[in-house]
């Protein structure tokens, strides 16, 4: 083929570009640390990437729900103990009651059991970390007003007789479970439902015929009109509701496990993903430098061979 | 008969001076232009003058220059524009689909911290992440539902997504109208540049007359220049007649009359057209006119089966099919995604109820939770990527998204689970059974492979218009070497020439100095 002045100039600037554009992509992979920046870089690649870092958000939002759910549980688990407690002790009260006690040591009981009682009242009004009470279901808010007695909202509003004692416990809260989803196609329960008059789902301080209230109402009074019989006569209901928190507790411990499980299900697979969405779309250092010093070696002599031949010319051959 | 003479003797020598003067002239002629675009070499065509019989027999009268001979292949001249045309097709493709792609907004950002459980990035991460820190935030709210302080989040989330629509569907819009204003530009240049064939046909013509004068050379340059760059507009057809006037057409030997003779646009002695643009984005169309009101739609893919060709393909192109509008093209697909997730959401919004009303909680969620229309409560008209907004009822006061399934339930989060979830739902319409990220997704795969194939295209055209382009360069191409030993050639002989000159000066003294 004839050559002609223009053609080494022009296949060389050609070249050059060609050389350049490469080694633009190699030092912006390098300057990044990504091999995909835009997504005609790797059509596939690229939307397999952008659907990891979707799933990455959504698992971080399981983790956050999750959280969530392990706070509620272990509130649940705190009140649960501590009412176990509480109801041990009375049931251990109930058990002293005799006879051959005097009437103040009674007395003393009974003052014991109506401290008892009202803690018991005040756990069954906790408030989670959102300032919403744990076991009313999903009812109303805290600040709310309850329409029905006109008072300040609680789950367990009291009635008390002229000595401000505890007479009757009622129920204003509702018996719905919220269930959030910490994983896809898994869902836990929230909150745990401080009564229900029929045991579906499971109440904590009140479960069908097992009432912790009415147990303390009745062992205190008992206790206070020194009637021993019908205090030893509660251990029976104390039992019952024993048995109904052991059961909260044991399900509410096996929640919080689950939840571990599941926390650690979740950051596994966060971390999965990231090896993956890493390897789909994080430059490799060593195998792009190498790239950038051949490309850069081939530029450095395209430059050389460029520089050499433009510079023949028969011209500089020509006598002055 | 005796010979030439002194005399003639003088005039061969005289001749040959003026010979190898004009073959130095025209190899000046070269290099001077040899970074001229589409310039071809020429070349003196040196002739043996007239013989004259002698006694001794034939002798020659010398050298004379018969013309000044342009090196061309008429066959690569008629192929580069072609390749031209075909490779500013590809490049102009290119070159708006990267605008295009860059103002979809989809950068791939990472997270910033795994150990973090708020989902968070340093940087932009795109619709695609707008639309799953939306559900997110949904999801959030469902685990405290009385939490003003997620509701706003949900609001910015969704205000986000909206936002994110309107730009991109403004972008593709704004887009679209740049790009119909060049092609209004390149039609206006392109039937100047008609015009100027036209005119270059009359003077080639004139001077040519026929093939009986001398070659137009550089006129003929210039027309083949016209003829390139108006082939990186149009795919044109191009013949030379026998009056050395060329004719033009669109796409090929059948279509549109584009210049014949000396005769270019709707002038009324010739059936030529002039090109003009009908419409404007996102439907325009490249039309003939030949005066009065009849306008004819021309097809810029004439050849059948062949790809096409040409810048305002490309832009025509991209106006009317890939970016389109509400029924084709990118405008539809992020109409769609607006409106497939509007009705999403709001069919799901308005079962639930909202925390306002305490402590009755027995309000209803809007059924407009996005909309398209700035006044609350109006019926949901057509929502599109540009229109949709949050329903500012609902982005005044949080207290108005629905987020229980049940009135008197303030604490229920189902239904703002239920939102949630929706991140998962594929029931949404004209979403081809995909959820509305993964119908994004698959619509920006399809862009980002229709980007790719273009710029494998381009390549490929590049390389063709290369080797064509070397290939004519081989033969009409100026060599600076080349032309430097013809300059030392014609010297020479110029030099020989002066020498003969001086030596026939040198006998007729010698015969005037006879006493």
């Amino acid at each position: 083929m004839r050559v002609t002045s223009n053609l080494f100039p022009n296949s060389l600037a050609s070249q050059l570009q060609t050389l350049q554009s490469q080694i633009a992509d190699d030092q912006n992979a390098i300057s990044t640390g990504k091999k995909l920046t835009l997504p005609s870089d790797n059509p596939t690649d690229y939307r397999r990437a952008l659907e990891l870092r979707n799933s990455q958000l959504q698992t971080h939002s399981f983790l956050q729900v999750t959280q969530i759910v392990q706070e509620h549980t272990q509130a649940s688990y705190t009140a649960a103990s501590q009412l176990q407690t509480l109801v041990s002790r009375a049931s251990e009260i109930a058990t002293r009651a005799s006879s051959v006690l005097s009437s103040s040591d009674m007395a003393a009981m009974a003052v014991e059991v109506n401290n008892l009682l009202e803690q018991s009242v005040a756990d069954g009004n906790t408030k989670d970390s959102n300032g919403q009470f744990l076991f009313g279901g999903n009812y109303l808010q805290a600040s709310d007003t309850d329409p029905a007695t006109a008072a300040a909202y609680v789950p367990f509003s009291v009635t008390r007789n002229a000595s401000n004692q505890i007479t009757a416990v009622t129920y204003r809260g509702n018996t719905n479970v919220t269930q959030l989803a910490v994983q896809d196609g898994s869902k836990m329960d929230l909150n745990q439902i401080g009564s229900s008059a029929t045991g579906t789902p499971r109440g904590l301080f009140v479960n069908n015929t097992d009432n912790v209230f009415t147990q303390l109402i009745t062992l205190r009074d008992s206790l206070t009109a020194g009637n021993a019989p019908a205090a030893l006569a509660t251990l029976t209901g104390l039992n019952g509701v024993e048995n109904n928190v052991a059961t909260v507790i044991g399900a509410t411990s096996a929640n919080l496990d689950r939840l571990n499980i599941t926390t650690q299900s979740l950051q596994t697979k966060l971390q999965s993903d990231e090896g993956v969405l890493s390897q789909l779309s994080d430059a490799d250092y060593a195998s792009t430098v190498l790239a950038l010093n051949q490309k850069q070696n081939s530029f450095q002599a395209a430059l050389q061979s460029g520089a050499k031949i433009l510079n023949l010319s028969l011209m500089n051959y020509l006598p002055v | 008969m005796s010979s030439i003479g002194i005399n003639g003797a003088l005039y061969l020598a005289s001749n040959a001076l003026n010979a190898q003067r004009q073959a130095i002239e025209i190899t000046g002629q070269n290099i001077a232009n040899v970074n001229t675009p589409n310039y071809a070499r020429q070349r003196a065509n040196l002739v043996t003058s007239n013989t004259i019989q002698t006694s001794i027999g034939q002798e020659g009268t010398g050298v004379l220059v018969q013309g000044i001979e342009q090196m061309r292949n008429f066959l690569l001249d008629a192929q580069v524009p072609a390749s031209v045309s075909s490779l500013s097709y590809y490049q102009e493709r290119s070159s708006l689909m990267a605008q295009l792609q860059s103002g979809l907004e989809q950068p791939l950002d990472r997270l910033d911290s795994l150990a973090s459980n708020t989902a968070t990035t340093s940087g932009d991460g795109g619709l695609v992440q707008d639309l799953q820190n939306f559900f997110n935030a949904f999801q959030s709210l469902s685990s405290d539902p009385t939490s003003t302080s997620l509701r706003q989040q949900v609001i910015l989330k969704a205000q986000a997504v909206a936002s994110r629509l309107n730009t991109i569907g403004d972008g593709l819009i704004s887009l679209q109208t740049q790009i119909g204003q060049t092609v209004s530009q390149s039609v206006s240049e392109a039937n100047t540049s008609l015009a100027s064939i036209a005119s270059l046909n009359k003077q080639i013509a004139q001077i040519e007359v026929g093939g009986t004068g001398p070659r137009a050379n550089d006129l003929r340059d210039q027309r083949q220049q016209l003829v390139e760059d108006l082939s990186k507009k149009f795919n044109i057809y191009t013949h030379e007649a026998s009056d050395d006037t060329m004719t033009v057409r669109l796409g090929d030997s059948g279509g549109a009359l584009l210049v014949s003779g000396v005769f270019s646009g709707n002038t009324a002695s010739a059936s030529t057209v002039k090109l003009t643009v009908d419409g404007s984005a996102p439907t325009m169309t490249l039309k003939s006119w030949t005066g009065g009101e009849a306008e004819t739609s021309l097809n810029l893919d004439a050849i059948p089966g062949q790809p096409s060709t040409g810048s305002v393909a490309a832009e025509l192109n991209m106006i009317n099919t890939v970016i389109g509008d509400g029924t084709t093209g990118l405008v539809q697909t992020y109409d769609r995604i607006a409106a497939g997730l509007a009705g999403l959401v709001n069919g799901v919004h308005q079962t639930g109820f909202t925390l306002q009303n305490s402590p009755t909680y027995n309000t209803a969620g809007t059924a407009t939770f996005f909309d398209n229309d700035s006044t609350a409560g109006n019926a949901l008209g057509v929502v599109t990527a540009r229109n949709i907004q949050l329903n500012s009822a609902v982005a005044a006061d949080p207290l108005k998204i629905a987020a229980s399934d049940a009135a008197g339930q303030p604490l229920n989060g189902n239904l703002a689970a239920a939102l949630g979830n929706l991140t998962s739902n594929t029931t949404g319409t004209n979403l081809g059974g995909m959820t509305v990220s993964q119908y994004y997704l698959s619509q920006l795969t399809s862009l980002a492979g229709d980007i790719q194939a273009t710029t494998s295209q381009q390549s490929t055209a590049q390389l063709v218009n290369q080797q064509l382009t070397q290939q004519r360069d081989s033969v009409q191409g100026v060599s600076l070497d080349e032309e430097t030993s013809n300059l030392m050639l014609y010297q020479h002989a110029y030099q020989a020439s002066a020498r003969l000159m001086s030596v026939i000066d040198s006998m007729m003294q010698t015969i005037l100095q006879i006493q």
